[in-house]
């Protein structure tokens, strides 16, 4: 039931992400508002919810996407692999968790795209890459974390509470 | 002594007074007495006009209060239609100046037949430059075919569903158009890049390029139809011992505000990559 509430959610997101967050930018870098969810999900929530959030968010906006589909995919089941270790080894701290994974992520999808693009031929000269792409979106990304991880956290509360009174 | 009659009196002291006020008003100081005779009823009436107003509005104004909130509720709720009104008939003139310069450029350019469409996202991806429009295979489009505006080139369709199409721009950096100038006479490819810049790669050195020079596509290739306006040399570059010069292009199409565009659907793009050459092994 969390996911079906959920996906809503993550498609509302791909769209905001398509439309007003790629007109916001960082120099030429955009906010990844899913990779931030899905972030803040996997650190709010200790069910396997988060796993099936990220097939199907990855999913969907590998088929929006022109980079190739293994891409997000792989990015956002990594995104919530990596919250969960975090959340449950190192420490339980979540707002530096929360920091600490979204910055991780993000430097991995980037990286990825980066390496991915270069496989299918498409060269970019990776210092401007860096300067006017990755870091700026890495920032964007570190920006919304916390804003994000509120809202995130109250959501799957609620979806709790929701559940369990039903 | 005849004794005068009461009657006579009265009549005289009735003239007396009449030709005394005659006389008063034609001086000029009948004003003056009246005016001082009534300015303490002037003053009285003005007391107490105020003091019955003020009880007539104490009993009245509330009333009048709640009447006039629900006016000004109504008011602003109109207020707040019309103005919610006036916001979509703008975005409607916009949206219909927009097709206006597409169908004046669809006319002016009968060889070719078009699909409007609006461009309703962007890749989520901040490496890529592409556009999703709201029209797809059901209308039309299919994979290859140029997409302009009344500007000039947009890009061409990189994929397509049933219901929208992906568009990859000319500012993307994968993106090669062949080209030629118009002044020079001669033929380039303009590149995309990362930052959305447009670039004009392989001119021969000895090729003098000039900044305002018109780029079009050229037609070579098989990938856009020629004479589709692109946008102008702006700076450009001749490196030492560089094996060709470049330039910066100033692009006809504004893509940031992109809205609505034109798909050419009677183009067939041709995909030359099986003729070209491969080194031997």
């Amino acid at each position: 039931m969390t996911v079906l509430a959920v996906i809503p959610v993550l498609i509302i997101l791909l769209l905001l992400q398509t439309t007003i967050a790629k007109e916001m930018t960082l120099l030429d870098g955009t906010v990844d508002l899913v990779l931030v969810w899905l972030a803040a999900w996997g650190l709010s929530t200790r069910d396997r919810s988060g796993y099936i959030l990220a097939v199907v968010s990855g999913a969907l906006v590998a088929y929006i996407t022109a980079l190739p589909w293994y891409i997000y995919l792989s990015v956002y089941i990594a995104v919530i692999i990596l919250a969960k270790f975090v959340f449950n080894k190192l420490w339980e701290s979540p707002l530096l968790a929360m920091f600490a994974i979204t910055m991780v992520s993000s430097i991995l999808l980037y990286t990825l795209t980066y390496a991915g693009l270069r496989l299918n031929g498409v060269s970019y000269p990776f210092g401007i890459t860096l300067n006017r792409v990755i870091i700026p979106s890495v920032f964007l990304n570190l920006f919304l974390a916390m804003p994000v991880y509120a809202i995130v956290k109250d959501f799957s509360g609620w979806l709790n509470r929701s559940e369990e009174s039903a | 002594m005849k004794k005068i009659p009461i009657r006579t009196w009265q009549t005289l002291a009735i003239i007396l007074v009449v030709g005394g006020v005659l006389v008063l008003a034609i001086s000029g100081m009948l004003g003056r007495i009246v005016g001082k005779a009534i300015d303490p009823l002037i003053g009285t009436q003005s007391w107490f006009s105020t003091r019955v107003n003020a009880v007539v509005d104490f009993f009245t104004v509330p009333r009048d209060v709640l009447t006039l909130r629900e006016q000004n509720a109504a008011l602003q709720n109109e207020v707040s239609r019309l103005q919610s009104e006036i916001l979509e008939l703008q975005q409607q003139l916009v949206e219909t100046d927009i097709l206006y310069a597409l169908l004046d450029f669809a006319r002016e350019n009968p060889d070719n037949t078009y699909i409007a469409a609006s461009v309703i996202g962007k890749d989520p991806s901040p490496f890529l430059n592409y556009v999703i429009l709201d029209h797809g295979s059901d209308d039309g489009i299919f994979k290859g075919m140029p997409v302009v505006t009344e500007q000039g080139l947009v890009g061409s369709i990189d994929a397509v569903t049933a219901s929208a199409a992906r568009v990859k721009l000319i500012t993307d950096q994968s993106s090669v158009v062949n080209v030629k100038l118009q002044k020079s006479k001669t033929e380039a490819q303009v590149q995309g890049s990362i930052t959305g810049d447009v670039t004009l790669e392989m001119v021969s050195p000895s090729v003098q390029l000039a900044e305002g020079d018109l780029v079009f596509t050229s037609g070579m290739g098989g990938s856009y139809p020629p004479e589709i306006f692109i946008g102008q040399v702006l700076s450009p570059q001749l490196k030492e011992n560089a094996l060709f010069q470049t330039a910066a292009i100033q692009p006809s199409v504004d893509f940031n505000n992109l809205r609505a565009v034109l798909v050419i659907t009677n183009f067939k793009s041709v995909d030359i990559a099986p003729l070209v050459p491969t080194p031997m092994q």
